[in-house]
């Protein structure tokens, strides 16, 4: 292991490991309440998960940079005998050498860091391992530690880590700082953050661990990495040069500083002169839409957007599953519409389609939902979570108006005493059952929802039922809780012998 | 005496801003090993900065192994052929002494495989091949010393610069490093400087003498003792002199010329 690290010391090395590892770490544990029904009250809501999660390598950025600084003092610094700058022999792998490790021990660090979301991300969502966007956040500690690598070996001291402390902390933090009023709020297509310098600047990695999540464009990948390689090797070039100039006196430094830094810099506005941006699908698009099976549901998305789409149905599949055949007959159905590709950045057409496009979707009949898959921060539209959807589900296939009203009397009385309020109690508790079913299905763990408000034998009968006992129940009781016919004691027949 | 030259300066001077450091030094090295003698501010650090290619001359023309290095491709050749030792310096204290010097051969051009070699040869030549497994920090400070000699030595420079490497050394350990820098000599150039006249006059074939950048004497050992009041009993002969030579008592009593 020392041999690997070499120049690098192990127990440097390892501190600051786990130093860069902590931070992600730390979020994915954090947050690994959320998604379950009996989330500790710790746990950050959605929205501030995705934050975080989105932006978490910002941290292990900075410690990257320290290490490298702190490596370069201790193995080439002029006081140094091991390495020093003025010695003879090869520059290119002294100093690319311990570059690269370092880099892929900044990576490694984020990426292990990161375990803990993905695993959550995993087991909730049924998603694949989310590689575009843990390539994303990777790339930047990597290129920190290069940069914190140069700054070390040309400063020669211990006085380095200052700069390499603020390096990072400007370029991470402050591009977030400039560009976080220009994160859209709403529903946006195309999504462009104002720039396409976005893609090189290090910021964005994405919905690790988050759902929906954000779909990486590979190129963006692709591009950052090619960034990254130019600020290695800039770093090496600087770190050669500084070896090659270096004397008593600091005139020299001007000549490594301007590599170090022109050129990655040179290299990024290059990059987003000629992009490419970061989630731009092709528009006006047909989109890729598949129905389910015995139900009257369907789901579509931009062709980009498989993944997506591949999810949603197996989410569907679940959904369908807690409704008879014969329950859904005539009704004109749903239509579940993925991702903001759906809408127009210009207000002055309804959906960002084909003239094919939106024939299909009018074959398709139905009530058209949208849930955006590209909600980062904050949502004003409605369906921005598998609950919304389910409960547009329920509210479209289950037409109890019979229990319209009955709900407000469970709350007031908290008791079941007729069909109309077992009807309303079950419907309350549906679709939060139904989205548990979805991810219990998938490998989630098994959640008991408890929701509702009554209590009584019925009522207790309903709260405590599995998820699976629970979907049992609606299905052989469908038709007579839409007909507000099951009264408590049914309930109290089916559920205690059943449970 | 002949010597092959592999260092040449020829009128170098060098300033810094209106103080002149060095002025108009001419000097031919070969191999053997050459001490370096001088009070506080003398020019010693500067002519062993030029000499190592970390500061360039105001004026004048240095050259190395043929190489001039004021052109930076003569620059970059020469420096593969310099070990240095400054008079301060640092390792990787958590790491091995062997991984230490090992890295250093690795970080001069040898392989991975040849710098074991490489180190297992310096580290005996310093006299620590019992010390190669242990970590740098629990190395008492002669071995420290030794230690960094051995990271200069270890690529087998063809010009050894050394400043203070006595400096922190018992008595026994001295003449051990006096021991290995007269066989380094023999077919190496070996420049020191120092304060301890007697460790030169142990080992040196000649001496350079400097004070206020000026070269006072570039002569052997014996020149120096010649110089000696006979009447100073509380110093050795060599002390005596150079003392007598930085007071300016002393008259040379040859002709100041180059030696090569």
């Amino acid at each position: 292991m020392a041999r690997l690290l070499n120049p690098l010391s192990p127990v440097s090395s390892l501190v600051f490991f786990l130093s860069m590892m902590a931070y992600p770490a730390a979020l994915s544990v954090r947050n690994y309440g959320v998604g379950q029904s009996d989330a500790s009250p710790w746990a950050l809501t959605d929205a501030a998960l995705q934050f975080d999660l989105t932006w978490m390598h910002l941290v292990t950025d900075v410690i990257a940079c320290m290490f490298g600084a702190w490596s370069a003092w201790k193995a080439c610094s002029p006081r140094s005998m091991v390495a020093p700058p003025w010695i003879g022999g090869p520059s290119v792998r002294r100093y690319g050498v311990p570059v690269l490790k370092g880099a892929a021990l900044g990576s490694l660090a984020y990426a292990a860091g990161c375990l803990p979301a993905i695993v959550q991300t995993l087991r909730f969502t049924g998603g694949s391992v989310p590689v575009g966007a843990l390539l994303m956040g990777m790339a930047v500690p990597a290129a920190m530690f290069a940069l914190g690598y140069a700054l070390g070996a040309i400063m020669g001291s211990r006085w380095s880590l200052v700069p390499a402390t603020l390096l990072p902390a400007a370029l991470c933090w402050g591009s977030l700082v400039l560009l976080m009023p220009r994160i859209p709020k709403g529903d946006v297509f195309p999504r462009a953050w104002g720039s396409p310098l976005a893609v090189v600047m290090p910021m964005m990695d994405t919905g690790i661990g988050a759902e929906p999540g954000l779909s990486i464009n590979l190129s963006a990948v692709t591009v950052r990495w090619i960034l990254v390689a130019v600020v290695l090797a800039a770093s090496t070039a600087a770190c050669m040069l500084t070896a090659h100039q270096w004397r008593p006196g600091l005139s020299w430094i001007v000549a490594p500083l301007a590599v170090l830094l022109l050129v990655p810099t040179a290299a990024g506005g290059l990059v987003a002169m000629s992009g490419p941006a970061e989630w731009r699908r092709s528009a006006p698009f047909t989109p890729v839409c598949k129905s389910i099976d015995g139900v009257p549901l369907s789901v579509c998305s931009h062709p980009d957007d498989g993944a997506h789409l591949r999810r949603y149905m197996r989410y569907m599949r679940s959904v369908a599953s807690w409704f008879p055949k014969d329950s859904v007959e005539g009704s004109s159905g749903l239509v579940l519409l993925l991702g903001n590709a759906f809408t127009p950045t210009s207000h002055g057409q309804a959906w960002n389609l084909t003239g094919q496009g939106l024939a299909e979707l009018e074959h398709l009949g139905g009530k058209k939902i949208q849930i955006m898959t590209d909600t980062v921060t904050e949502r004003t539209g409605r369906y921005s979570d598998l609950a919304d959807v389910t409960q547009a589900i329920v509210k479209e296939f289950i037409h109890a108006d019979c229990a319209a009203t009955a709900l407000k009397n469970v709350y007031k009385q908290r008791t079941l005493d007729d069909g109309a309020s077992v009807s309303a109690f079950v419907l309350e508790q549906l679709p939060q059952r139904m989205r548990e079913t979805v991810y219990e299905s998938l490998g989630g763990g098994s959640a008991i929802s408890g929701l509702g408000s009554a209590r009584g034998p019925a009522a207790d009968l309903l709260n405590d039922a599995t998820n699976e006992e629970f979907h049992a129940y609606v299905r052989r009781n469908l038709s007579g809780l839409e007909r507000c016919t099951v009264t408590p004691s049914d309930v109290i027949n089916d559920l205690g012998k059943n449970h | 005496m002949n010597y092959k030259v592999d260092v040449s300066l020829s009128h170098v001077s060098f300033s810094y801003g209106r103080k002149q450091a060095l002025s108009d030094v001419s000097l031919n090295f070969g191999n053997g090993v050459f001490g370096l003698l001088g009070p506080n501010g003398a020019g010693k650090t500067t002519l062993m900065n030029i000499v190592t290619t970390l500061s360039r001359p105001s004026s004048g023309s240095v050259r190395i192994a043929r190489a001039n290095v004021l052109t930076s491709a003569g620059r970059r050749r020469a420096r593969s052929r310099i070990g240095y030792l400054p008079q301060s310096f640092e390792l990787m204290n958590a790491s091995s002494l062997m991984r230490n010097v090992r890295y250093a051969a690795w970080a001069r051009g040898l392989s991975w495989k040849a710098s074991c070699d490489a180190a297992v040869w310096a580290l005996e030549q310093v006299e620590l091949s019992g010390e190669a497994r242990h970590p740098v920090r629990s190395l008492s400070g002669g071995m420290r010393q030794r230690a960094g000699i051995a990271c200069a030595i270890v690529a087998r420079p063809d010009v050894l610069v050394l400043d203070e490497p006595t400096v922190g050394l018992d008595p026994v350990q001295r003449i051990e490093v006096r021991k290995f820098l007269d066989a380094y000599a023999d077919s190496h150039t070996v420049l020191v400087s120092t304060h301890l006249v007697e460790d030169l006059a142990a080992i040196a074939d000649r001496v350079l003498v400097l004070d206020h950048g000026h070269l006072l004497l570039d002569g052997r050992m014996d020149d120096l003792a010649a110089l000696a009041d006979p009447e100073d009993s509380m110093a050795s002969p060599w002390e005596s002199g150079y003392r007598r030579l930085l007071t300016g008592s002393g008259h040379l009593p040859f002709d100041q010329g180059e030696v090569t």
